[in-house]
């Protein structure tokens, strides 16, 4: 039984979509010019027969210009991710409330929010022509997705509490999600960055690369070699998004607003250009996008951004260059450079974590350490607010790893508990765990050696982090705790923590916002690359029979969470998430001191549509589903 | 011969009663003085070393301690005299206190000096506690604010308000032993290599010149960081500062071994050895009583060159994020902090002081041992 | 001669096959391997994505025995000059390296001219006119130019180059000429970017070839020759060029082949600050993510053209100097 229960807003934009129907579409020029000497289609064929309107920001655009920005030498594919590859079957809404159509006209929920029916555009296009349709989608899932040979473990997103998703082609445009069992946060998923998977695979391009397509697969394996059989050949050509390889195939088709014609690594510069049959419109009938090209000059370290950014050259950017410690620079060279600032609301529960392992090894460390006193200890011998005025200029506020005031889940004792810098206080827990010193001062262990915590340090994300533990470790030093520092690098210190091989470690953690939801990582015991608070917990509550039995209050919050990703209404998904929360805030896992204030990007001065504040976090691949509908005052690059 | 100091060789009686009887060592001291700037600069050297040795009682400042109110201040002049009230002129050593205007928008600090707020400066004042040379207890300091609670930054601070001119004053023990360990590192293996290559020739030579061409042809900076990185992480920074020394050595002794092979080459054929090994003496007693003193003084002069090498090795080391690790402060790590837009924009001091420090330290250096090998060879002239 | 030459040549081999072990254990030396570096870039969405890192692992070949990964690899170099595959670019590494290569060696060989060019008169001048004021000046300067460390230099010059000059920084050209087919405007442009790198790796080691020249010169100045031969009243420019001078010169000769790999290291990090396309970042990256074949293949190929080098020098000195060669 299928209940038919479409969201308001979409019927506003199927109402808009209609009225815009009632002129012709217009195309950029430089596109007209193909058409008219006969090497394109014309506009009329190239959209869908119901093409998406976006509401723009500021109001209709013109066409022209090249959005230029910079990319580093190695790692930096997300750079093009989140600005033209997140584009999914639906987005989230501008300020990040609700979940909108986009390659999706609309879909269907059951009232159990077990099954998903989406509806397609007919006519719909890949950037290279070809018809995008429900079949593309039946690709992905039934020879890639339920390949295990190529998807040896599933993306999360399409696993739902009874297991992975059934998706079955109803018709051409139609297709059915079915996870059998409630899954109401799949729509908000699937809005998110790792939703973009059904989408990503053209079927007419990739089947030539697939066993099951092509019997005389050897010959093209023979003829790559990067590749030794079909399946590393078929990832060569359909690698994941977050991963070079997808950026390093200009050939694969995508439903992107621009297409790679240079790729990542190949040469000093990456160019996306317009893709001609891109499925979005202006209020005007104006496809889009507005801006011809996207270009990512390849650089090697940061501060040549930096001066790129001063120099004008670079019209658009966040990544690397919005961090507090450049902002009066940037300030100083905003007119030399003719670009002006944007509020970005990177805003995630804490920027800086202490995660001490409440799953240690050593079994001595692992009681003190598990021990809530000694927690809040340390938690009260912290002075945040001299981090916040010594590394951010203040801008922030002392806090713990809790949902941020203004989202719909916050409340303040989850934010400001045990905040207070007090060092008496902090001393009179750590007094109850750990009593005893030695000559220096520090506090002895139950084994009668100093109680010594390494904490691996990488200075990553811009926050200075190195600087950051060595406030720290004074800290520590003032109440008798000795916390050593070892500074490393990112990689070997993700590598050190997933193996479960480590005292402590400072870094951030997502779920300040609407994404608490779907990334509960620090209130819940998960399985992450970027977070290690508690493996064997985690391991326990993915499968009892691995990890290790975490005590009953943790085994209630699992549960409770369960509860939430089942829940079919918002209404009910708060109330559980809720709970949640009050449970992790009354076991206290981690320690967090600082909750960001908004960070900010630069924009040349003649670039309108320019969204602001810009919500990002680690999910939400912005400002990619609205790069289209930017567009330069002018038609072109201020000189 | 202008360049000579006429007092000294009069008023110096030795030099007068038996010049032909001057040693060799005598012999190039002499010669050494008579290089003015290489003269000066081993003054210079060591003085240097003597602040390496003696840090804390240098260093106004505790290098770690950080001040909210201080980040990037910039540096603060030492003024001689005070204004009255009346407008007379008073002597009183001091610097003034600077005022601090925060602009949130552009996240910047404005300093200005106070003239009105001086603060009186002192030699041998209180500051914080230290272990003299690790074991005299006690808090004086050469120079620096009067009132311990005050706090003057002569060379600026860095981000997080700490004092540069005390962070350089540390960092110098640990550049310039690593320069030390460096070469001594170097010394004992450059000069075993090359006396045994050199001195018994044949396949032991021939293996050894393989190795150095080895060691010689694979650069450098990958070497050392895949060495680097392969330091375990749970080794205390102290044990790392060693083995990043050895790294460094690495590039040190390869050149040591060919000079003295060089010269173990020429020199095996000369009367000298020949009749001491007539005399019965073993090859050990050769090289150590007449190999190693006739050519003693080119080691000196290669080691003194090539103590900034290593210096300057350590710090493209913490370019690379591979040396020494805060808490352990090095010119290469401070050269590290300073090495952005931001800091020669808003900061230009955390740059140019521990720059110059390193340059004129090198300079020192690189005219001592200069000054050095013009005099190893006495006869020259 | 000949036997000289094939003598020194027979010696490379072993010293080559030694590089190339040494190599591939240098780069296996950090604990974990590339896909742990990309799983730590993937790291940044705050979700777990083992999913994908653990679909690659099979990609690379990862997890073989070192040994057997190191058979593999030179084999393939051996028989079809196949480098391995560049794990984060997906591509051969042979199609990677070498336009970088080529720019490496252009900076390389007029870095090269530069300190020849700077490092002979002045060598000799400071050696003709010791302790004079001239002396102690070029004295003074080279030694500036061996203390600044090179990525410091670099760093100003290419800020005073933004701030006073208003020039686009970083890159061999500037951004409008990065696509374009090569033209005399585009080499024009390259001559204004490409002088930087090559000043700012040159310095140091002009600085010590300064100290060199003028050393050697000074021992054979005044060797019983020079005396006889000025006394038989040849110009003193002449003789200076005729005799010490060319003798002085070995030493510049014996030091091509070292000099190779001292600029490739000069320049990794100079290249990283100045953001060239050449070798430099690209094999600082490879080591820092353990795209191993890239790395090593880097490693070994200029290693092996050290060797060349260190051959071709000797071949000339002995060639120069006839003593050598019976050594």
């Amino acid at each position: 039984m299928l209940h038919s229960r479409k969201l308001t807003s979409l019927a506003s934009v199927i109402a808009i979509a209609m009225a815009g129907q009632a002129f012709a579409y217009e195309e950029a020029p430089q596109l007209a010019q193909q058409v008219s000497a006969g090497t394109l289609p014309p506009l009329e064929e190239r959209l869908p027969a119901e093409p998406l309107v976006m509401d723009v920001i500021d109001g209709p655009g013109e066409y022209g210009g090249t959005l230029r920005r910079a990319i580093l030498g190695g790692g930096d594919q997300h750079n093009m991710v989140r600005t033209i590859g997140s584009d999914n079957m639906v987005r989230w809404s501008p300020d990040w409330k609700e979940v909108r159509p986009n390659i999706a006209k609309s879909w269907d929920v059951s009232d159990d929010a077990s099954k998903f029916t989406f509806h397609l555009r007919e006519g719909m296009k890949w950037s290279d022509g070809a018809p995008f349709t429900a079949d593309d989608i039946m690709f992905w899932y039934e020879d890639i997705f339920t390949n295990t040979e190529l998807t040896p473990n599933k993306d999360s997103t399409f696993i739902g509490p009874a297991g992975p998703v059934k998706v079955t082609k109803i018709d051409d445009v139609t297709v059915e999600f079915d996870f059998g069992a409630p899954n109401g946060l799949f729509l908000q998923a699937l809005a998110y960055g790792f939703g973009y998977h059904p989408t990503a695979y053209p079927k007419h391009y990739l089947s030539q690369f697939h066993e099951t397509y092509n019997a005389d697969i050897q010959a093209l394996v023979d003829a790559e070699p990067a590749a030794g059989d079909w399946k590393q050949l078929f990832n060569l050509k359909a690698g994941p998004m977050d991963t070079p390889l997808f950026w390093q195939n200009p050939d694969r088709p995508t439903l992107h607003a621009w297409h790679l014609t240079n790729a990542y690594g190949a040469t000093d510069r990456v160019v996306a250009e317009r893709n001609p049959y891109y499925y979005k419109v202006d209020s005007q009938g104006q496809q889009l996008p507005y801006i011809d090209r996207v270009t990512y000059d390849q650089v090697e370290d940061v501060e040549t951004i930096l001066l790129k950014a001063f120099n004008g050259e670079i019209d658009y950017m966040l990544r690397h260059i919005g961090r507090p410690s450049n902002k009066a620079a940037l300030t100083d060279n905003a007119e030399r450079g003719k670009y002006g600032f944007f509020d970005v609301g990177d805003l995630p529960a804490n920027i800086m974590i202490l995660m001490m392992n409440l799953n240690h090894t050593d079994p001595m460390k692992r009681d003190v350490i598990g021990n809530k006193d000694f927690r809040i200890g340390v938690s009260h011998a912290m002075n945040r607010q001299e981090v916040i005025d010594l590394l951010y200029f203040g801008a922030g506020s002392p806090a713990q790893t809790a949902p941020r005031e203004g989202s719909d889940l916050y409340k303040e004792e989850y934010a400001k508990q045990f905040t207070e810098y007090d060092t008496d206080l902090a001393n009179e827990y750590l007094d109850k765990v750990l009593p005893e010193k030695d000559a220096e001062g520090f506090r002895l262990g139950p084994d009668g050696e100093r109680f010594t915590l390494v904490f691996l340090v990488a200075d990553v994300f811009g926050l200075q982090y190195p600087d950051a533990m060595e406030l720290i470790a004074g800290y520590a030093r003032d109440v008798g705790l000795d916390f050593q520092i070892r500074t490393t690098d990112r990689s070997r210190l993700i590598e050190l923590h997933t193996s479960n091989d480590f005292d402590a470690y400072l870094w951030n953690c997502s779920g300040g916002q609407a994404d608490a939801y779907l990334t509960p990582i620090c209130y819940v015991p998960t399985i992450s690359n970027s977070v290690s608070w508690a493996r064997e917990w985690a391991a326990w509550g993915v499968d009892p029979s691995t990890g290790e039995e975490p005590p009953q209050a943790v085994k209630d919050i699992f549960a409770t969470y369960a509860k939430v990703r089942s829940a079919g209404t918002p209404e009910e998904q708060k109330a559980l998430m809720q709970q949640v929360l009050d449970m992790a805030a009354e076991e206290f896992f981690t320690v967090g001191m600082v909750q960001n204030d908004p960070v900010f990007g630069i924009a040349r001065n003649n670039v309108r549509n320019v969204p602001d504040p810009l919500p990002i976090a680690g999910q939400l691949w912005f400002p990619a589903p609205y790069t289209a509908q930017m567009y330069f005052e002018g038609g072109a690059n201020l000189p | 011969m202008t360049a000579i100091d006429p007092a000294s060789d009069v008023i110096v009686p030795e030099a007068v009663k038996a010049p032909a009887l001057l040693g060799p060592w005598a012999l190039m001291w002499r010669q050494f003085r008579r290089h003015k700037i290489a003269h000066f600069s081993l003054y210079v050297v060591g003085l240097v070393y003597l602040v390496a040795l003696l840090g804390e009682f240098f260093a106004p400042a505790d290098h770690l301690a950080t001040n909210t109110r201080a980040p990037f201040a910039p540096p603060q002049g030492i003024h001689l005299f005070v204004e009255n009230g009346d407008g007379s002129r008073e002597f009183l050593l001091h610097a003034r206190a600077l005022k601090v205007e925060v602009d949130r928008e552009a996240m910047r600090r404005h300093f200005v000096e106070d003239p009105e707020k001086p603060i009186p400066l002192g030699f041998f004042v209180k500051g914080h506690p230290y272990k003299l040379l690790w074991l005299i207890p006690t808090d004086r300091h050469l120079f620096g604010p009067i009132d311990p609670k005050q706090k003057v930054y002569f060379l600026g601070a860095d981000r997080l308000g700490r004092d540069i001119l005390s962070r350089i004053i540390m960092g110098t023990r640990i550049s310039m032993s690593i320069g030390l360990v460096g070469v001594a590192v170097s010394l004992v293996v450059g000069v075993s290599l090359g006396g045994i290559s050199g001195y018994y020739g044949g396949w032991i030579d021939n293996l050894i010149q393989r190795l150095i061409e080895f060691l010689r042809s694979v650069p450098t900076i990958p070497l050392w960081m895949g060495l680097a990185a392969a330091i375990p992480l749970d080794w205390p920074p102290l044990r790392t500062y060693f083995v990043v020394t050895i790294i460094v050595s690495m590039i040190g002794w390869t050149t040591l071994a060919r000079e003295v092979r060089g010269k173990f080459l020429s020199l095996r054929k000369e009367d000298f050895v020949v009749a001491a090994r007539l005399d019965g003496l073993s090859d050990w007693e050769i090289i150590r009583k007449h190999l190693v003193p006739s050519f003693a003084s080119h080691i000196i002069a290669s080691l003194t060159l090539a103590v900034p090498l290593m210096i300057l090795a350590e710090t493209s080391l913490s370019f690379l994020g591979i040396g020494l690790q805060p808490p352990i402060v090095s010119w290469g790590t401070l050269l590290k902090e300073a090495q952005n837009i931001r800091t020669i924009i808003e900061a230009p001091w955390l740059l140019i002081a521990p720059g110059t420090t390193i340059v004129i330290v090198v300079l020192a250096l690189n005219f001592l041992g200069d000054g050095l090998r013009d005099a190893a060879d006495p006869y020259a002239n | 001669m000949g036997g000289f030459i094939l003598r020194r040549a027979l010696y490379m081999i072993p010293t080559v096959f030694l590089v190339s072990i040494v190599t591939f254990i240098i780069i296996q030396l950090p604990p974990g391997d590339y896909l742990d570096s990309l799983a730590a870039e993937m790291g940044e969405s705050g979700v777990d994505n083992t999913a994908v890192v653990e679909q690659l692992r099979e990609q690379y070949g990862l997890g073989q025995p070192m040994y057997l990964q190191y058979w593999k690899w030179m084999t393939g170099i051996l028989l079809e000059g196949d480098f391995g595959i560049s794990f984060e670019k997906n591509l051969p590494v042979t199609d990677v390296i070498w336009d970088r290569l080529g720019w490496t060696f252009a900076i390389s060989l007029l870095t090269l001219l530069f300190i020849w060019m700077v490092a002979l008169p002045i060598g000799i001048y400071s050696a003709v006119r010791k302790y004079s004021v001239g002396d102690y000046v070029a004295t003074f300067f080279g030694f500036v130019g061996l203390a600044v460390p090179n990525f410091l230099l670099a760093l100003v010059m290419m800020y005073v180059a933004f701030r006073y000059f208003g020039q686009s920084v970083g890159g061999l050209v500037s951004p409008e000429y990065l696509d374009q087919p090569w033209s005399g405007a585009k080499f024009v442009d390259l001559l204004k970017h490409i002088w930087m790198p090559v000043f700012v790796v040159g310095t140091s080691g002009a600085a010590a070839l300064i100290r060199i020249m003028r050393a050697n010169l000074l021992d054979e100045l005044y060797r019983p020759y020079v005396v006889t031969a000025r006394a038989k009243g040849m110009s003193e420019f002449q003789l200076l060029l005729r005799y010490p001078v060319r003798v002085a010169l070995n030493p510049f000769i014996s030091t091509i082949g070292w000099i190779l790999p001292t600029l490739v290291s000069g320049e990794i990090i100079v290249a990283v600050v100045m953001n060239l396309p050449t070798t430099g970042p690209l094999l600082l990256r490879a080591l820092l993510v353990q795209d191993m074949y890239l790395a090593g293949s880097l490693i070994l190929i200029v290693s092996l053209l050290t060797v060349i080098g260190t051959l071709l020098s000797d071949v000339l000195l002995a060639w120069v100097d006839p003593r050598i060669r019976y050594q």
